[in-house]
């Protein structure tokens, strides 16, 4: 009997680590018999006589954010890129979406765990410790050897922006690198409330009009909200990391004095207005609890608009999604170019990664070739998109739109947050609204943008990591809150302020004014 | 030739218990995967891990991870915030749920004594999630019933809930016994239907009313039950219920230095800061200060109570 059953528990062991070994290999195809290299029509590739192709056929995870909505498009495009990607380099393709409401969070624990993720958009979560804890990998090499289209696409002055410590672990994309702050709203209410919204030029313009909202709609909040979050940046770099400002220069960034961002009138200013919005029932008023986007909300009809950092085109660009068309008060704040902007979602090779070469080459073929690009950023053509213009945009690709029947919410494989994706500008564009010119458009913004005086130097917060921890807590406390209105800053931003200094707020910033400096004389 | 005899019947007896053996490895070997093997994690505390050397070839930075807890109060408060809660919990739970088993016991009828059973347990069987949404159905300034029906009928202005740290302790506590008690006073209740129905009687013959039978009667009775629960809790003082204090007051920020405890603080910071090594100390201290918790516990209950009523 205790035999028979010491028999069975076995069977059961082996069954079941029998199980776990397949799952780990999954490598079924060989690649013996293909000789050829890939095509090579993949534009600025250098180098096209070298067989790129993997002896094996690996397969890479590729992680991105997308709406949170279950996508069952997503076999057929990554069938569509596999078919392209194999013959090119033997490489599969495993593409995972995730939510921006929980971004941060499941990619965090993804970087830290290694599993299912080879490339990865870092946004949102703390780069540099990513890259200084070895969550992803430094890629100066691959990059010289697998990447000169890359860096023919997006030129070393971004590129250099994602250096920790002067290693590269990050590259930027192919998107708007500086941004201004205004406010989007939905064109719908503001024409049936007769708006002037060309005359909004401040806040206190906009309350007026938020005012006029609240007073004659029913149901619909002025403001809205994202995930708790209501403006992330109001014209300052925060020369590291936007979530938590320890440490910016402040105003337009000009001077390069490092300053306390919560000790700033600007600040204050800023939270106090909020509060009172918030007083008056400008704001939703379940702000800091929302796990929504307030987009979702302008969209859905319950919200007149919500703030956001924009670029040129922004209404035209997200109008092609949307039933409630949006307008854009622009330049409340002037457009500022930051390193963190520059940094703020940046394409890297997990730590975890087990083929780094077939990593960099499919992200190489991401920025370079549009067949790629186009099929992860908009799906498979006469599936997800049609062509309406054939080879009218500056760059050569299609003006393309949603298919006979498909909208927004019917489709398979959304096109949203394609602004993370590595190269928009050697894609096609989607909808009718944008100009023919819109990547050159955006280029030229990113280039003529007013630059922060530390544009281009990163903070390196391995110095400091127990300040800036302890600060972090304290900020997770306050900061999100106090932009939302939901604190009273008279009584908040006293007790705040303390709690940073006791945290050691002055240690960070005294360290970040000396990197800053030496970086500033460096330059000189 | 004792030996010999004895050495064949002590594997008679091994041979015998095997299938016991058996039934019990399952069990160790759960114990030690989830309980033990993850304690080699500890050195992750002392480390400034690297992973792309792996854990155990990073460097040792001693007690530098530990640094920050102790910056702030945070450390403080969220010690504070997880015992302080825990014996309002276990203080409260207990005597909620001995009142509920004792009235449970004083309902005669049959059929309504299934219903009210099932009813007060349904609140255990939620998700923790689907709670925090129906706190959230209550409190929400925007559609809450509070502030839109309740505080509204009294003429009062409405509550900010999720920015008003000072609701939050007792918030916490009622949701907590709301969900738990129905659990508790099963326990409490199978001994309570276990008492022998002669020291009723016999309390009936010398004159006792109800009130004294309770109180003479049924609460000695049940108080080896109250002793080895309330133990028992005592020794999980210092783990809180992740759910409770993370999802019920929706991670809101204001909030934090009311809803902060050990177990939500490590997760928060595992994800805001992404450092697991900090997380890893904060993981640390809370096992260092729960172990000599029950210590303490253990050693103040053999004290009081007698060497017997100690759980080891």
């Amino acid at each position: 009997m205790a035999k028979r059953i010491l028999a069975m528990l076995l069977v059961a062991v082996l069954a079941l680590s029998l199980a776990a070994c397949s799952g780990g290999t999954d490598t079924s195809e060989s690649a013996s018999d293909s000789t050829t290299s890939g095509d090579t029509s993949t534009g600025s590739e250098d180098s096209g006589e070298v067989d790129l192709r993997e002896p094996e056929l690996v397969t890479l995870d590729i992680v991105t954010m997308a709406s949170g909505k279950e996508e069952s498009g997503i076999t057929q495009v990554e069938e569509a890129m596999n078919e392209l990607l194999e013959e090119q380099f033997n490489v599969n393709v495993n593409l995972t979406f995730l939510p921006f409401g929980s971004y941060a969070d499941q990619t965090t624990l993804m970087l830290s765990s290694g599993e299912g993720v080879d490339l990865i958009a870092v946004y949102m979560v703390p780069y540099a410790s990513c890259a200084t804890t070895g969550q992803i990998m430094p890629i100066d090499d691959l990059l010289e050897e697998y990447g000169q289209g890359i860096i023919e696409e997006l030129g070393w002055d971004m590129i250099n922006c994602g250096r920790v410590d002067g290693e590269l672990y990050g590259l930027t994309q192919g998107r708007d690198l500086a941004a201004s702050e205004g406010f989007v709203y939905r064109l719908d209410l503001a024409e049936e409330l007769n708006l002037d919204m060309d005359s909004v030029k401040t806040l206190e313009d906009l309350e007026a009009v938020l005012k006029t909202v609240k007073e004659n709609t029913e149901n619909v909040w002025p403001v809205a909200v994202s995930a708790g979050e209501n403006i992330r940046n109001w014209g300052w770099d925060a020369l590291g990391d936007e979530m938590i400002n320890l440490g910016v220069l402040p105003d337009m960034a000009q001077d390069t004095t490092v300053v306390n961002l919560y000790e700033t009138d600007q600040y204050k200013d800023l939270v106090t207005t909020m509060y009172n919005w918030m007083q008056e029932g400008l704001i939703q008023a379940d702000a800091v609890n929302t796990t929504e986007t307030a987009s979702t909300l302008t969209e859905a009809g319950t919200a007149f608009g919500y703030f956001t950092n924009l670029k040129p085109y922004y209404a035209e660009e997200n109008n092609a999604n949307l039933q409630n068309k949006i307008g854009v008060v622009d330049n409340m704040v002037p457009a500022l170019a930051t390193t963190d902007r520059v940094t703020m979602g940046l394409w890297s090779i997990s730590g975890s990664c087990e083929h780094p070469e077939a990593a960099m080459k499919v992200l190489n073929a991401l920025y370079t070739d549009p067949e790629v690009a186009n099929l992860y950023m908009y799906g498979v053509e006469g599936t997800h998109y049609e062509v309406v213009e054939e080879g009218t945009i500056t760059n050569g690709q299609d003006r393309i739109n949603y298919p006979e029947g498909l909208d927004a919410t019917t489709t398979t494989y959304r096109k949203s947050g394609t602004w993370l994706c590595p190269n928009q500008f050697i894609g096609d564009i989607w909808g009718l609204d944008l100009p023919d010119d819109y990547w050159d458009a955006t280029r030229d913004f990113n280039n003529e943008s007013q630059k922060s005086a530390a544009f281009g130097f990163s903070f390196d917060a391995t110095q400091t990591p127990n300040e800036i921890a302890a600060c972090t807590n304290v900020v997770n406390k306050y900061h999100k809150a106090l932009v939302c209105g939901a604190l009273d800053p008279e009584e908040t931003l006293p007790q705040f302020n303390q709690e940073l200094k006791d945290a050691g707020i002055d240690v960070i910033i005294e360290e970040k004014q000396a990197q800053l400096d030496a970086w500033l004389a460096e330059q000189a | 030739m004792k030996a010999r005899t004895t050495k064949p019947r002590k594997w008679l007896r091994f041979y015998r218990c095997i299938p016991l053996y058996l039934m019990f490895l399952p069990g160790a070997l759960y114990l030690l995967m989830d309980k033990y093997l993850p304690m080699t994690g500890l050195i992750i505390a002392f480390k400034r891990v690297n992973w792309r050397k792996g854990i155990l070839a990073s460097d040792w930075v001693g007690f530098s991870n530990f640094t920050y807890l102790f910056k702030t109060k945070d450390a403080f408060t969220i010690t504070r915030n997880t015992i302080l809660y825990n014996l309002c919990f276990i203080v409260l739970g207990t005597v909620f749920a001995i009142t509920i088993a004792i009235l449970l016991n004083e309902i005669t009828s049959r059929k309504m004594k299934q219903v009210y059973q099932t009813v007060i347990l349904l609140p255990y069987l939620i998700s923790i999630i689907v709670v925090s949404y129906l706190v959230f159905a209550l409190l929400s300034s925007e559609t809450g019933f509070i502030n839109n029906t309740v505080l509204k009928a009294f003429g009062a202005e409405p509550i900010s809930w999720y920015t008003e740290p000072k609701y939050w302790p007792f918030i916490l506590v009622i949701v907590h016994l709301w969900k738990v008690f129905g659990y508790d006073c099963i326990l409490y209740y199978a001994t309570l239907v276990g008492i022998d129905q002669g020291y009723y009687e016999a309390a009936v013959i010398d004159g006792a009313n109800r009130w004294q039978q309770i109180w003479n009667v049924t609460i000695p009775n049940l108080l080896p039950t109250i002793i080895t629960l309330t133990l028992m809790a005592i020794g999980k003082i210092f783990y809180s219920d992740f759910g409770l204090f993370y999802q019920v007051p929706m991670d809101s920020g204001p909030l934090i230095d009311v809803t902060s405890t050990i177990d939500t603080y490590v997760y928060r910071a595992l994800t805001t800061l992404n450092d697991i090594p900090m997380a890893s100390a904060a993981g640390v201290y809370q096992s260092v200060v729960g172990f000599v918790l029950v210590l303490l516990a253990n050693w103040g209950v053999k004290k009081v109570g007698g060497e017997e009523n100690g759980l080891f």
